[in-house]
């Protein structure tokens, strides 16, 4: 059941943009799809989608091949497009029947979808009026308005100010608790590590990591130690044997090999006499496995 | 069918609705009925009309004179028969010794004419004298007038009889009664449709390329494609595109046979020709129809094409450029034959061939008979090569429609008619 890829290459030219790419999303929730740019992240969706041919390889849903017929799915693309001089409830409704609904259901949907987003003042008005976090909401809207079951965003919060990313997450759980399966590229980390439970990382057309977030996460171990003191812990790290060191305005990052080595350095900040304002243990975020491993691959 | 059907239906809704549609409607609208009207107001206003009255209603109010010096004896001093037929003249006749002072007073008023009536080498002469032609009485009937007096003279001195003299003389009253079509006289109406169609299959054409460029630059192809399929984008969005011309060229031709009705002056010529549209009959403007729905079809699958394959709205005259220099071509080879007398076979050829035959056709079936064997090779021709045409436009469509960068060449469009979309 669900979304199977399945050795999906694609080339332009002599440039491979897509390598050998697998994957599945075999129950509702979110997949996270990263890549720098030009990783391959949108060849990788419009091939999904059966817009852009694909050079082998298979994108099944529920082991059929995904068709417009064969799956209802709806697409956030990353260059939003709208009607600019059209209505935007014209505009909705047209997108809505196309994707197979009657007249009186993409009312009712587009009515349900205009308030939840706060954006029914705009209906009759034309998308070149509205503001650009305005049209992104009309362009989400248009992804969903007719209930699909496959759902992908491409940097859906890009562009938004911080209300509107938490009325769009608020509207992500809504999505999650209708048992909906998401795709969701981004660079925003945050939100990935929020809501995925699986990820990819493409880089180049290449899978570079790909599995369970809080399994990768968790192979990396707990090798990240943050301190916040009122003083320079630079040397008493170096004595421990601990070389990378990042200090910025709100304390020192380090990367430690074992747990010992962290409490080795607490003693000597104690006895130092610094006054210690957190103390962290971690494993690494999304973000910094990421820019690990797109830097190791450049 | 269903999504072709709400494409079509949005497309058409959309652009009905947009400004320069109804700007542009309005502006053809009044242009029809201002061609329908204008020639009335010409015929009516003063100095015109046909020719037979026109020198009955010429300068009624200016009495003008007009000298004979007849060196011949040829009038007898009788000028009655000039002043019955040129009413609004005052004949006076006058000898050889005042010609030059009648010639100097014509220089001085262009409302005086001077006629000197001789014979050489046993011929006679006519000297008109006038300051402006159009000022005086149409000179052909004046000339048959002073010929058929010179004729009833000599019959006379011949000792011919008088009541055989007239019948010599008389005009006989000719009756044209043309029993297949005209085509002298639906010459300017055939001219006229050509234009019609060449101009509605451009403008509706690049309509269809605009609408499909500007869903590509504001990204919103991207969406529509997500929601159905590409090749019922294209053929909802032309056939929507077509509706809304035919539309308007019913609205015109509506307009235009009423206002024809109410308004046009009969006998009215252009540079001697009369227009007649008594050809326009119902199987012929069936067929008109239905050329420009297949004639437009098979351009604007190809300025679809035109407009899926730019990145930017601004590239759009340069990507069509090819179809407009096609439609502009094939129209002049259609055109130039059926305006040219003893143009031979070349119009039926045109007629035939489906790039032309959208222009040519029409044309032919004002102008002369077409036989139903042309007729149906020219619509086969044509169906086909729509179908082939379609074909491969929706298969570039589909792939050019996601291509935004460089600009396509000829070897990618190539390249697309191979994709499986």
């Amino acid at each position: 059941m669900g979304l199977q890829i399945e050795h999906v290459n694609k080339s332009y030219g002599d440039k491979k943009v897509v390598n050998d790419l697998s994957f599945s999303i075999n129950e509702p929730g979110v997949f996270g799809l990263l890549g720098t740019n030009g990783a391959g992240k949108t060849t990788t969706i419009r091939m999904i989608l059966g817009i852009l041919e694909k050079d082998g390889g298979r994108a099944d849903w529920n082991s059929k091949e995904i068709t417009r017929e064969n799956v209802r799915f709806g697409y956030l693309p990353e260059e939003r497009g709208l009607y600019p001089k059209a209505k935007i409830s014209d505009q909705l409704l047209y997108f809505a029947k196309l994707r197979g609904m009657s007249s009186k259901d993409a009312k009712a949907s587009l009515g349900y979808w205009l308030d939840r987003l706060k954006v029914s003042e705009y209906a009759q008005k034309s998308a070149e009026k509205l503001s650009k976090g305005n049209q992104q909401k009309i362009q989400l809207i248009s992804a969903i308005i007719h209930n699909p079951v496959l759902i992908i965003l491409d940097e859906p919060f890009s562009g938004l100010d911080p209300v509107n990313i938490d009325l769009f997450k608020s509207v992500m759980k809504e999505l999650l608790e209708k048992e909906k399966y998401i795709i969701m590229a981004s660079h925003q980390m945050q939100a990935i590590e929020e809501y995925c439970r699986e990820i990819l990382i493409l880089d180049e057309g290449k899978t570079i990591l790909s599995g369970n977030l809080k399994e990768i996460k968790h192979s990396y171990g707990r090798t990240n130690l943050f301190i916040d003191c009122d003083g320079d812990i630079a040397d008493f790290a170096r004595e421990e044997g601990i070389d990378k060191i990042t200090s910025t305005a709100s304390g020192f990052g380090l990367k430690i090999s074992a747990d010992n080595q962290a409490y080795r350095l607490l003693d000597k900040v104690i006895k130092a006499g610094l006054r210690l304002d957190k103390f962290e243990i971690r494993e690494p975020s999304l973000h910094e496995i990421f820019v690990e491993l797109a830097g190791e691959y450049k | 069918m269903r999504e072709f059907l709400i494409v079509l239906a949005y497309t058409f809704s959309e652009n009905i609705r947009k400004k320069t549609f109804i700007v542009s409607i309005i502006i053809t609208l009044i242009l029809t009925v201002a061609m329908m009207i204008i020639p009335g107001l010409i015929t009516n206003s003063p100095g015109s009309g046909t020719p037979d009255d026109n020198d009955q209603k010429n300068h009624s109010t200016v009495i003008q004179n007009f000298y004979v010096v007849d060196t011949i004896d040829m009038l007898k001093n009788d000028t009655g028969f000039l002043s019955k037929t040129f009413t609004d003249y005052n004949f006076k006749m006058k000898t050889s010794s005042d010609v030059i002072s009648l010639i100097d007073r014509i220089k001085a008023d262009e409302n005086t004419f001077l006629l000197v009536l001789g014979e050489r080498e046993g011929k006679p002469t006519f000297e008109y004298y006038f300051m402006s032609y159009e000022a005086g009485p149409d000179f052909n009937i004046l000339e048959q007038k002073l010929k058929d007096k010179y004729a009833s003279n000599i019959l006379d001195s011949a000792g011919v009889d008088a009541s055989i003299a007239a019948k010599v003389t008389s005009i006989p009253d000719v009756s044209l009664n043309e029993l297949g079509k005209g085509q002298l006289k639906s010459r300017i109406s055939s001219m006229l449709i050509m234009f019609i169609l060449i101009i509605a299959i451009y403008y509706f054409g690049y309509g269809v390329a605009m609408s499909v460029a500007s869903e590509k630059t504001s990204r919103v192809m991207e969406t529509l494609i997500t929601s159905t399929r590409p090749s019922r984008i294209i053929m909802g969005k032309t056939v929507a595109m077509g509706l809304l011309g035919l539309s308007q060229m019913v609205l015109i031709f509506l307009v235009a046979v009423i206002t024809y009705k109410l308004f046009f002056p009969k006998n009215f010529r252009i540079f001697g020709q009369s227009i007649d549209f008594a050809a326009f009959s119902p199987l012929v403007i069936v067929m008109i129809m239905l050329y420009f729905v297949l004639g437009y079809f098979l351009y604007a699958m190809l300025y679809a094409v035109a407009g899926a394959s730019v990145s930017k709205s601004e590239d759009i005259n340069t990507s069509i450029m090819p179809i407009s220099m096609l439609s502009i071509l094939a129209f002049y080879i259609a055109y130039v034959p059926a305006i040219m007398p003893n143009s031979g076979n070349i119009t039926t050829v045109t007629s035939i061939i489906p790039f032309t035959s959208p222009f040519s056709m029409p044309g032919r079936l004002l102008m002369s008979n077409v036989s139903s064997l042309e007729l149906t090779a020219s619509i086969t021709l044509l169906i086909a090569t729509i179908v082939l045409f379609s074909w491969v436009s929706i298969k570039i469509y589909s792939a050019a429609i996601l291509n935004y960068g460089n600009r396509l060449k000829l070897s990618d469009f190539i390249e697309m008619t191979k994709s499986k979309h």
